[in-house]
């Protein structure tokens, strides 16, 4: 198997760098050929795609697309780009890939926290399902631990499932000393200077709260839900 | 993101700018200047501030020490063209007078924005939607407003205030980076939101993000657990009030007839208009699915919280409501 994807590794490499290539796509990271090469890796995936075979051909660049009319390889292509999805949030889990999300994160790939107080905190992709057709990719924020939608139009297109909703908290469970320092800072809403008094105490409630769970965490104690 | 001032966008230049009127010279009577800055890319934010409020001399005070060239820029905004026409030797370069005009408009738009007529102007602009949606999933496209994070020029770039979640964030577009926070000010959004309560958002829960593994939540005695939900968390959405209070918001939204919630107009701006709509897969193998998360949302709405804030400012709704439409 593994002389198999060396022997045709500059072909295979193709679809895939077509692919992650194409507008919209730049969160995805290259999935290793060996890794799409090990069929144990693609348990479950036929049952989820049309063309499953034909797809996986294609990906790999085994297809011979002559032989298919139009109509019949644009649905291959449709199924190819699906399957790469499903693949790539099964890959991105993985030691290696998460190592490959990893570079594209430190380098702010994935976009900037656009909340004020994160001071530009790099973000993560992450889906809200792992269902595929549901929600578009979002983005998390180690920093508020929040989720917010991609700036461009064109991200809104892409399937949440193909980054799993796992991704980021799997990271940062498996690299602890990349969590960033938390801070509690909070915007206060103020007039002429002055605090608005309903925000003031919602945010003496929030320090409540904050300290609650604090101490909570320090005793050890599970809460009730 | 630091605020660059020399980065500033605004070079009038009338001969660029309306070339394809002809004559470049007369030019600038198609259009005002006032108008003119409004409509520059970056400046969508910006509301046309009346002639005779920038007239008044009293909505000036203060102004003449914090902008240099107070005079010449006056001139320019007001489109005063003799003066300078007459070259007068101690007459700095017009780049320098474009540069005072738009702090002096700046300065006094973030004035002009908290008066009746203002607040009125930027409340068409907000449901117009011209100041984008907020970036954070759990808001549902909540509208945000402008608002600076120091009064004082040069110190920030403008920011969005979302009245959901209550927080701040930046524009998507870099275009609005080189934008002062100070020509919004500070107070702005509390006072917007004041003056326009029925805009705050309802029905939408204060909800938080729950980091979940394959499922199953993050614990958060995790190093890497849940550490901020508080931030997303606000008092009303624990209070469950009695059915009483369910009842006075059903007659109450009856009674105002007309629904305002700014949510329920079209977003235009296009980086978030096709964003928590149907999605267009072009991946047409998925079939789409029903977004059961969101109704989920949708079916319950906080009334209870809903209701305290919609009685407690019934008086001052029904008065806005009479003054807009004699207006």
């Amino acid at each position: 198997m593994l002389d198999d994807s060396n022997s045709e590794g500059d072909y295979a490499r193709y679809w895939a760098e077509w692919f992650l290539y194409l507008k919209g796509n730049e969160y995805f990271v290259e999935i290793d050929e060996d890794y799409i090469a090990d069929r144990f890796n693609l348990t479950g995936l036929n049952s989820e795609v049309e063309h499953y075979q034909a797809a996986l051909q294609m990906i790999a660049d085994d297809l011979d697309e002559s032989a298919l009319d139009e109509a019949t390889r644009e649905v291959v292509d449709r199924s190819a780009r699906h399957l790469y999805g499903l693949i790539h949030a099964r890959y991105v889990i993985t030691s290696r890939g998460m190592q490959k999300v990893l570079e594209k994160y430190k380098t702010g790939g994935f976009g900037r926290c656009p909340r004020v107080l994160c001071n530009n905190q790099s973000l993560l992709p992450v889906g809200l399902t792992d269902v595929p057709g549901i929600h578009p990719v979002k983005l998390y924020c180690p920093h508020c631990q929040d989720i917010y939608n991609p700036k461009s139009a064109r991200h809104a297109a892409i399937d949440g499932a193909y980054f799993g909703s796992s991704l980021p908290h799997m990271i940062f469970q498996t690299h602890p000393s990349l969590i960033p320092t938390k801070s509690a800072a909070r915007y206060e809403p103020k007039i002429f200077g002055f605090k608005v008094h309903e925000i003031a105490e919602a945010h003496r409630w929030q320090d409540k709260a904050r300290a609650e769970k604090q101490e909570r965490l320090e005793k050890g104690v599970t809460p009730a839900n | 993101m630091s605020y660059l001032p020399e980065q500033s966008p605004a070079h009038y230049d009338p001969n660029a700018e309306f070339s394809d009127s002809g004559d470049s010279d007369t030019g600038t009577d198609s259009i005002s200047w006032i108008s003119w800055f409004c409509s520059y890319t970056g400046h969508e934010y910006f509301t046309e501030v009346m002639d005779e409020y920038i007239e008044d001399e009293f909505n000036m005070t203060g102004l003449r020490q914090m902008v240099p060239y107070y005079n010449y820029a006056l001139e320019m905004i007001l489109d005063i063209e003799e003066d300078l026409d007459n070259e007068l030797p101690d007459m700095p370069d017009v780049h320098v007078i474009e540069n005072s005009a738009e702090r002096l408009y700046g300065l006094v738009h973030a004035r002009y924005i908290i008066t009746r007529q203002g607040l009125q102007q930027m409340s068409d602009k907000y449901l117009a939607g011209h100041f984008g949606t907020c970036p954070r999933f759990l808001c549902h496209n909540t509208f945000v407003v402008p608002c600076g994070r120091s009064d004082t020029p040069s110190v920030d770039s403008v920011k969005l205030y979302c009245p959901q979640c209550k927080d701040i964030y930046s524009p998507a577009s870099t275009r609005f980076s080189s934008v002062d926070g100070a020509y919004f000010g500070t107070s702005f959004p509390q006072i917007f939101f004041m003056t326009f309560p029925n805009y705050l958002p309802t029905g939408v829960p204060n909800d938080y993000y729950v980091p979940r593994i394959y499922g199953f939540k993050v614990s958060e005695h995790s190093k890497a657990g849940p550490r901020m939900e508080w931030l997303r968390q606000f008092p009303e959405s624990f209070e469950e009030d009695e059915d009483g209070d369910e009842e006075i918001d059903v007659s109450l939204r009856s009674a105002n007839g007309e629904d305002t919630s700014p949510r329920t107009v079209a977003p235009v701006d296009e980086a978030t208009a096709a964003d928590d709509q149907p999605v267009d897969y072009d991946q047409g193998a998925m079939p789409p699915v029903k977004d059961d998360q969101r109704s989920g949302v949708s079916a319950t709405p906080d009334s209870a919280a809903d209701a305290q804030r919609q009685n407690s400012t019934k008086d001052i709704m029904a008065g806005i409501e009479q003054t807009r439409l004699a207006s």
